[in-house]
């Protein structure tokens, strides 16, 4: 008996939904992201294979370094990011499959999961010293600083009408009645945009983008560093999409039934093409600018609307 | 009609006797003595006449002509002969700024000096350059320097 | 604050071509920057003394990739002066024909490099689709999508067919429309003019004092066009709109290369339609009498000057050639001075560089 259960366990966490699910998952996603991308713009796009291949190639790379950086942490701190987001994905899935059971406070474990790479990326960049490297970072700690705020409080709304900080009990408060989307739509919105900051997409690439500090702090990565750190990231956008997913639209799956997981699937996949469409449209936003709507227009709506969830 | 002006002003301190001496050109010219440069671009943005197109260097026997053509609805130049060695040259960046570069590219391919004009650093050729003024040396096409060159 | 400098070039993400700044920032803002040429410095001028005037084309349309059909053919232009020939009528057209196709193609890749650089994939991705219609039709008239060598000394090498005629007329509607699409979303787009206004300012008076030429020109309120005030070829047979705007910033420029694209595909239909009839090249002499002679012309980036002395051999003892891209780099670093980092790669694609050309 023991050895069978012990045999799950590890079924579990090793295909599904563990490492290769959760792996290949977000792969899937990031190569419907560039297949919409693509035809936003009037091109073709990758096939299916292609993020997958990109990461096979990277780990057959060359992995140098600048003379100067730690090396250890150089490689902590993308298995960190990696882990760290398996994590969460691995707890998030696990749940809506019946693997895992949510216990209380595991809404505020996922979120710090889900915003640890973004620190670690900030490191990162310090850690290699380069001019590029460096000043990249120090943007993206801006960053990180105003859209992990926005993100927290907009998806706390959620959290505080339901009146727990279990996803179970988010889940349970929406089952009955309405879904939260409904409800929150204003929070809805706001939890996207604190999403696009949070994963550095367009209009928020600014730590990512080519054309101002090369790869900001990802410039001297190569090889499978590199790979790790774009898993993290591949695994950062599956479990904030599926967080998002799960607080909003709770009542309208049925747990542990086929349709359950295809409605929780194609809900994923909306949100996806709404991050896109967004990439597509926008410019890259400045610095200043990006600081000042998140200041000055986002986080007062979101203040006003968890004070109205709270009183009403 | 500020073309006619200003060459009509520039032809009164013109060296106007050795214009004969000069090869066909299908725009107004004028030659000058180094000294006078100065005050011909005076005399040309007074009449109105601002820009500059460029400044031509033409090293034939031991001397280098400059040419530096304006327009304005037509076309003018002023010609200054002086000698490689001496710099007699004034800069003319103060009443021009956009003149630098042209006379930066003169200083550089030509090897002169131009009095006023300090070269910190070089323009187009690179820094460790030690073959002198690319300009002023003869190459026959298919000679042996010539392939040197390539090689 | 402290100081860093940011060294953007030779090799940078930003740039087409290389050319080294180097950015001096204190906190988020550029206090000081330095421009150094001559990474693609190949000595055409000198080269050129050696080689005959016939040769000579060929070395002169490698100048620059972008613009290389106007250099051929304001050097064409002086040489004829020099040997008092005057080109047929229907030779004259062909190339003003293509000096315009290839306005309309270095604008339309401008537009996109400045997408590019502003975070906008999109508009990239379209204008470079758009560009490809009229590479098409330079590909149906001159057997090269860039590089056409199509000049010769006395006119052009190959004439013009009926079926390229129709063809080209029948694509230029279709281009003119998708151009008017990215006008919309320059005139329009929030993000875009976000991203674009207030920054890279340049003044009239500015203009003046470091003789600015070309569409910067433009922007800044100086209307200077050598196709409508100086005519070479046969532009004076033709009715030239010179677009010009107040504002002097980037967002101006973009506007105005626009107006002048879709100007431009305006002209190539009319110079189509009104296409003569006869030769399209004379014989010209190998041996040029001697003399001087100075031509300017209009490229995409502003006036492109020409001096040829000959002193009467087959090969020129001198030829000076002068690229606009120049006279915009004089001005860079005062457009750069006091603007966010993040305005850096704006003002830079916003000033159209094509730094072959400046280097030769």
């Amino acid at each position: 008996m023991i050895m069978r259960e012990f045999a799950l366990y590890i079924f579990h966490l090793a295909f599904f939904p563990g490492f290769i699910f959760l792996v290949a998952s977000g792969m899937f996603f990031h190569w419907i992201d560039r297949k919409l991308l693509a035809r936003f713009e009037g091109r073709v796009g990758p096939p299916w294979y292609q993020p997958l291949a990109d990461i096979i190639k990277l780990f057959a790379k060359e992995d140098i370094l600048p003379i100067g950086t730690n090396q250890l942490f150089a490689l902590l701190l993308p298995l960190t990011s990696f882990a760290s987001t398996l994590s969460a994905g691995f707890h998030i899935l696990g749940t809506l499959t019946g693997t895992v059971s949510s216990f209380n406070g595991d809404f505020i474990m996922l979120i710090f999961l889900i915003s640890l790479p973004s620190l670690l990326f900030f490191l990162g960049g310090w850690t290699t010293s380069g001019v590029y490297s460096i000043l990249g970072g120090n943007r993206s700690l801006l960053q990180y600083f105003s859209y992990e705020v926005l993100f927290i409080m907009a998806i706390s709304g959620t959290a505080i009408a339901s009146g727990s900080w279990s996803l179970a009990g988010i889940f349970n408060a929406q089952s009955g009645s309405m879904p939260y989307i409904t409800l929150q739509i204003a929070g809805f919105i706001l939890s996207i945009a604190g999403l696009i900051g949070k994963l550095k997409r367009s209009p928020y690439d600014i730590p990512k983008a080519k054309s101002e500090m090369v790869m900001g702090p990802l410039t001297e990565y190569s090889g499978g560093k590199l790979a790790l750190w774009k898993l993290a990231d591949f695994l950062q956008t599956l479990s904030g999409i599926a967080l998002i997913v799960y607080c909003y639209f709770g009542g309208l799956w049925l747990p542990h039934t086929a349709i359950g997981y295809v409605i929780f699937i194609l809900l994923m996949l909306t949100i996806q093409f709404i991050l896109s469409i967004i990439s597509a449209v926008f410019t890259r936003l400045r610095i200043d600018q990006l600081i000042d709507l998140n200041w000055r227009i986002l986080i007062p709506l979101s203040l006003i609307h968890n004070l109205l969830i709270m009183i009403l | 009609m500020t073309i006619c002006n200003a060459l009509c002003e520039l032809k009164n301190i013109s060296m106007t006797e050795e214009e004969d001496l000069l090869p066909s050109f299908n725009e107004n010219q004028v030659l000058l003595a180094s000294g006078q440069l100065l005050e011909a671009v005076v005399i040309l943005l007074k009449n109105d006449v601002k820009h500059l197109s460029t400044i031509t260097g033409v090293y034939q026997e031991n001397k280098l002509q400059l040419l530096y053509h304006f327009w304005q609805g037509e076309g003018i130049t002023l010609r200054v002969v002086i000698d490689v060695t001496d710099n007699q040259v004034d800069s003319i960046t103060d009443l021009i700024p956009g003149a630098l570069f042209y006379e930066r590219e003169i200083v550089e391919m030509f090897g002169v000096k131009i009095k006023g004009l300090d070269m910190a650093t070089r323009m187009f050729l690179p820094d460790n350059w030690q073959g002198g003024a690319p300009m002023r040396r003869k190459l026959e096409v298919g000679s042996e320097e010539e392939m040197q060159e390539i090689k | 604050m402290s100081r860093v400098t940011i060294p953007i070039g030779p090799q940078h993400p930003l740039l087409k071509e290389p050319v080294s700044f180097n950015i001096t920032l204190e906190g988020e803002n550029v206090i000081d920057s330095t421009l150094r040429l001559g990474y693609v410095h190949r000595g055409i001028e000198k080269l050129a003394e050696s080689r005959s005037y016939v040769k000579n084309i060929t070395l002169f349309e490698r100048v620059c990739g972008i613009c290389s059909h106007i250099h051929t053919t304001t050097y064409c232009q002086a040489v004829e002066g020099l040997l008092g020939l005057e080109i047929p009528r229907r030779g004259s057209y062909i190339r003003m024909l293509l000096c315009e196709l290839e306005r309309i193609h270095s604008h339309l890749l401008w537009l996109g490099v400045l997408a590019k650089n502003i975070g906008l994939n999109t508009v990239f991705m379209y204008a470079w689709r758009d560009r490809e219609i009229v590479l098409d039709l330079m590909e149906e008239i001159s057997g090269g999508r860039v590089s056409h060598a199509i000049n010769t000394i006395g006119g052009v090498r190959k004439d013009l067919s009926s079926t390229q005629a129709k063809k080209i007329l029948a694509d230029l509607p279709v281009l003119a429309a998708r151009v008017r699409e990215l006008l919309d979303i320059v005139n329009n787009d929030r993000s875009f003019k976000a991203r674009t206004q207030g920054i890279g300012y340049l003044s009239t008076q500015d203009v003046y004092r470091y003789c600015v030429v070309g569409p910067v020109a433009r922007a800044s309120g100086v209307g200077v066009d050598l196709r409508r005030d100086a005519p070479y070829a046969h532009y004076h047979e033709f009715d030239i709109n010179v677009i010009t705007m107040q504002e002097g910033d980037v967002w101006a420029r973009a506007i105005v290369r626009i107006l002048e694209t879709i100007e431009s595909i305006d002209l190539s239909r009319q110079i189509v339609e009104k296409l003569p009839a006869g030769d399209v090249t004379v014989r010209a002499n190998r041996k040029v009498p001697e003399g001087e002679f100075v031509s300017r012309s209009e490229a995409p980036r502003g006036e492109v000057i020409y001096f040829v002395k000959s002193d009467g051999t087959q090969t020129p003892k001198r030829v000076k050639v002068r690229t606009p891209t120049l006279t915009a780099l004089i001005t860079l670093p005062m457009q750069l001075e006091g603007l966010q980092m993040a305005d850096v790669s704006a003002v830079i694609a916003g000033v159209d560089l094509c730094i072959a050309c400046a280097d030769r």
